[in-house]
């Protein structure tokens, strides 16, 4: 391929990519293939990883994935799993390589406004934190002036903790890093840091995995908001709504105490609600293109959103990740999970 | 025998007074590393997470209930590998109890489970060593036999889906594929940049300039972007894009190393075929690679471990390599505290593979400077 046939191929490129646009959508696509391509990460905890012992890849996104094959093509186990990593995670989509990408991605207006991706609803809420050793009696992020911070090397968090330090006038406060988690931790213990930093799911999960987590406290302060949320590629609505409606389907799910265990049992329900969205006679899949029991077969292959969380992040897990109190609780219960009215 | 050791050590370690300060800085420290090591790794050490995930390091998330497939792959692997290794290092009575004691440490690395499938490889690599170290006929057929191994690694492997594959498999068929490809298409380059034909040249030195002043991760990226816009309808998967791109790029090496055995091919050869009247075609084939070849065969095996070492870059599409594997595996957060063991197990094994490479490369130059004394 010598200079010329790049330029050519650039310009190829440049035509299909604007070609594909005009074209059918994707659900057609994926409807016609029988198989979902899900772009995954593989090497997130809690939120797309393998599991060594079972040979199978677990976590949040993945059981996105799970859910949306599920409700547009019935069956969970058609969904193949796309690793895509933090730099090939847009192009992997914009070539249709993935149909979606769901991949612990932070929603952030320039990546709407200048990738040519739409994102879906935001399904897990992250942020940056704090986290103090309980004998020292720090309650908040305030009561830290002075202190000396630790987080990792070259990550985002020590230009939010210096912004945090100038807006509160804190001038004796300083920040130490260090190359990974574990020697962060390891600080902290020593007494080397006062206050240890970075996303609040690492922060439980180190937390957790000690030998004395109740020695721990992770403040109840987040200095930088960091949503997740899957992506697809722009101006495909009939794709883009069938996935975001799959999702809140999923939030609603868990509102109205539909549950993989009890779904069976609310096929028969005789509320008119429950039987027109789990699709029991006629429901809301048509008009999307989707079948009519597209939440229920979700649910069936994944269970509620409620469900997800607990087997991937929970208290029961190795992440110990309490949604109590967190955006990531229903909202009936204080959180942000939201889901928008069903009828 | 210790008067000799003093000797030599006072010689070689004490000669001279920069000697001994060398000396006694530089061998108690290597001493003290290498405590520190050993007593790390027979003390602290948790090596149980090398067992429990060792069909990740070596086969990625490749179904289990299909693992015949990759052990057919190995096997396939291992007698293209034994008929190279005897065209250039006859096998001798003395490497079956070599290729035995291999066998027991892997065996005892792994359990006894993979006993039987191990010993049909290790069988197989030694039948084809011996194969081609006696049977000097055998060794014409290699070319495309190497040919027909890769398809039916492919044709074997293909079934369960090619997004599957990974590991040091993966890894090391990478490196097959690459190396095997990228030598014709590097020997055609070759003669094109020297070619008569003014637009031949500039095309093929064109290539190779552009392919070896860009990144190979740029290369790679590049390929796995434009192959599904260009051709949408063929839909290669992630691991045949990667090893375009990876073959595009190490073809244009492969032409360097052969041009410069081309041009180290004396003058006369061509000169004295010519008055013959042999064609340019019946010359460059008969006379000048062969004899082209000879020269850059050492180089070309460096090649083959750069291009293994090289390998961890497809990541980047999204491809699970041996290096990505473990770090795969550590994200587990249940192993995240056995970082150390992990990248040590993976650091022995690139070393292994690398030495592998290196030595093959000495015996053969050792091999091709026997003819030409």
């Amino acid at each position: 391929m010598n200079f010329k046939h790049i330029l050519m191929a650039g310009t190829f490129a440049g035509a299909a990519l604007v070609a594909s646009h005009a074209s059918a959508s994707v659900l057609d696509t994926v409807k016609q293939r029988g198989t979902l391509n899900c772009g995954t990460d593989n090497t997130a905890p809690g939120f797309g990883y393998l599991n060594t012992t079972t040979g199978q890849m677990e976590g949040l996104d993945v059981d996105f994935c799970k859910a949306i094959a599920a409700a547009v093509l019935g069956d969970a186990s058609k969904v193949k799993f796309v690793t895509v990593t933090d730099k090939s995670r847009f192009d992997a989509v914009l070539t249709n390589q993935v149909d979606v990408v769901f991949a612990h991605t932070t929603i952030k207006p320039a990546r709407e406004s200048s990738i040519a991706i739409d994102f879906l609803p935001i399904n897990f809420y992250d942020g940056t934190g704090v986290m103090v050793k309980t004998e020292s009696g720090v309650a908040k992020f305030d009561d830290l002036d002075g202190a000396t911070f630790c987080t990792t090397q070259g990550s985002v968090t020590e230009t939010v903790l210096t912004s945090a330090f100038k807006a509160r006038g804190w001038t004796a406060s300083k920040v130490l890093t260090y190359e990974n988690l574990e020697k962060l931790f390891a600080a902290l213990n020593s007494g080397r840091c006062n206050a240890m930093s970075t996303d609040k799911s690492a922060l439980a999960a180190w937390a957790g995995n000690s030998p004395k987590p109740a020695d721990y406290l992770i403040l109840p302060d987040t200095l930088d908001k960091s949503p997740f949320g899957g992506f697809v590629v722009a101006n495909d609505s009939r794709w883009r709504n069938a996935l975001r409606w799959s999702s809140y389907g999923l939030f609603q799910a868990e509102e109205s105490g539909i549950s993989q265990a009890n779904l069976d049992e609310k096929l028969k329900s005789e509320d008119p609600f429950v039987q027109k969205f789990l699709g029991v006679g006629g429901g809301y899949g048509k008009d999307f293109g989707l079948p009519d029991d597209f939440v229920a077969q979700a649910i069936k292959a994944v269970g509620n959103y409620g469900e997800i969380y607990a087997r991937n992040l929970g208290p029961d897990t190795k992440m110990f990740l309490d949604r109590k109190g967190t955006p990531n609780a229903l909202w009936t219960e204080g959180g942000a999970i939201y889901s928008p009215l069903w009828n | 025998m210790i008067a000799r050791s003093l000797t030599w050590s006072r010689h070689n370690l004490f000669g001279k007074p920069f000697d001994v300060l060398l000396s006694l800085t530089v061998i108690p420290g290597t001493l003290w590393l290498i405590y520190q090591a050993v007593a790390w790794a027979v003390g602290m050490a948790q090596w149980d997470i090398i067992p429990q995930s060792l069909r990740v390091l070596m086969i990625g998330i490749f179904p289990a209930d299909q693992a015949w497939r990759s052990w057919v792959a190995v096997a396939i692997i291992a007698a293209l590998l034994g008929a190279a290794l005897g065209c250039v290092f006859a096998f001798r009575t003395r490497h079956a109890g070599f290729l035995a004691l291999v066998l027991a440490i892997l065996v005892s690395m792994t359990g006894v489970n993979t006993l039987a499938a191990l010993t049909a490889v290790l069988v197989i690599f030694a039948s084809a060593w011996i194969l081609t170290s006696y049977v000097p006929m055998s060794r014409r057929v290699l070319i495309p036999a190497s040919f027909t191994g890769l398809i039916a690694i492919f044709a074997v492997m293909s079934p369960p889906g090619a997004g599957l594959w990974g590991g040091l498999l993966l890894s090391v068929l990478l490196t097959l594929v690459t190396a095997v490809l990228s030598l014709p298409i590097g020997v055609l380059l070759a003669f094109g940049r020297r070619s008569r034909f003014s637009s031949l040249r500039m095309i093929s030195t064109a290539y190779i300039e552009v392919m070896r002043s860009v990144p190979l991760i740029l290369v790679v990226y590049w390929i796995w972007i434009l192959m599904p816009v260009l051709t949408p309808e063929l839909n290669l998967a992630d691991v045949v894009r990667g090893m375009v791109g990876f073959t595009l790029f190490y073809s244009a090496y492969v032409a360097e190393y052969v041009r410069s055995g081309l041009q180290a091919v004396p003058r006369g050869q061509t000169e004295a075929a010519r008055s013959l009247g042999m064609s340019e075609f019946d010359i460059n084939r008969s006379i000048v690679l062969p004899q082209a070849l000879r020269v850059v065969v050492p180089p070309l095996v460096g090649n083959v471990l750069d291009i293994f070492n090289a390998a961890p870059l497809v990541f980047i599409i999204g491809l699970t390599d041996f290096l990505r594997a473990g770090q795969m595996i550590l994200a587990n957060p249940q192993y995240g505290n056995r970082t150390y063991e992990v990248y040590s197990f993976l650091f022995f094994t690139y070393f292994l593979v690398g030495s592998l490479i290196t030595f093959v490369a000495r015996k053969l130059e050792a091999h091709l400077a026997r003819g030409s004394r």
